[in-house]
């Protein structure tokens, strides 16, 4: 478990966020070639505030630092989602990357949000999303899968099929696997 | 696996030094008990932590601190009775009283 230790105050900057982010896990990533490798390296929720599927340089950094662990590495960024019709959202997600660094397929949106920090009770996700963006890229989690948790692709679920179960935040209440 | 974001707590501004830091992640102690799985917490500036299936913590972080933490977790395949029955303590106990005070009830007003 790597922990960037990255200040809330700099994750919220704009100009400063991705570059910390990444600067921190560099630092903390290994640098030579190890003898035994993890199997598993896990990166805390919402590491990377930014969407790492439509931003092809910042994919390019996180493999850079990703592939040093010779592991799968499971990490939080933004997904891209949508609700409803032309509504873009972000959502809270976890990726999955190969030994080699690489992105997989593999997305988990978290499902349970936290009132008033990540959703507004009683409000429509489509509606927060159209009348305050600002609020949605501030909190970078505005928005979650609804029912039951699932994987974005099939091939996301066999990717993700050695992987324990998965809960963002505080968790959930059950032993459901959600792959 | 449980990763989590945690800065929201800590030290700027004054309301964010809250207790929710240790609340937080003393969950999964509970988590790991009821369904007996091993549980592994990371967290960006929080605690993070490995728990056993009975409930015992493992290399604990303390806060602020950029580290990498490694173990082998273990869990278990143990479905547990409050893993196939879920959260019904706390409405079997609201059950209970009520059925205690309306019996309570009656045998004051046949006394």
């Amino acid at each position: 478990m790597v922990r960037p230790n990255v200040a809330q105050p700099v994750r919220l900057d704009p100009e400063s966020t991705i570059d910390s982010t990444l600067t921190a896990l560099s630092r903390l990533a290994p640098s030579g070639s190890r003898k035994v490798a993890p199997e598993l390296v896990v990166w805390p929720e919402a590491t990377i505030l930014a969407s790492i599927e439509a931003d092809g340089e910042l994919q390019r950094r996180v493999v850079e630092i990703a592939e040093r662990w010779r592991a799968p590495v499971l990490f939080g960024a933004m997904g891209q989602g949508s609700a409803g019709a032309h509504v873009a959202v972000p959502f809270n997600s976890a990726f999955l990357t190969d030994e080699n660094g690489m992105l997989t397929d593999f997305r988990y949106d978290k499902h349970r949000l936290v009132p008033l920090v990540e959703r507004v009770p009683f409000v429509p996700v489509a509606w927060v999303a159209s009348a305050g963006r600002c609020l949605a890229s501030t909190v970078g989690a505005a928005s979650g899968r609804s029912g039951r948790p699932e994987a974005e692709t099939d091939s996301g679920r066999s990717s993700a099929s050695s992987l324990p179960l998965l809960h963002t935040c505080y968790g959930a209440g059950s032993r459901e696997p959600i792959f | 696996m449980n990763i989590t974001n945690d800065t929201w707590f800590g030290r700027e501004p004054w309301y964010s030094r809250t207790a929710a830091l240790w609340q937080h992640p003393a969950h999964l102690v509970m988590y790991a008990i009821e369904h007996r799985v091993g549980v592994a917490r990371a967290a960006n500036t929080g605690v993070s932590l490995f728990v056993d299936p009975r409930g015992r913590v493992h290399q604990q972080t303390e806060l602020f601190q950029s580290e990498v933490l490694g173990a082998t977790l273990h869990t278990t395949d143990v479905m547990t009775l409050y893993t196939r029955t879920g959260d019904v303590v706390g409405p079997l106990a609201l059950v209970l009283t009520l059925v205690l005070l309306a019996g309570a009830g009656r045998y004051r007003t046949a006394a």
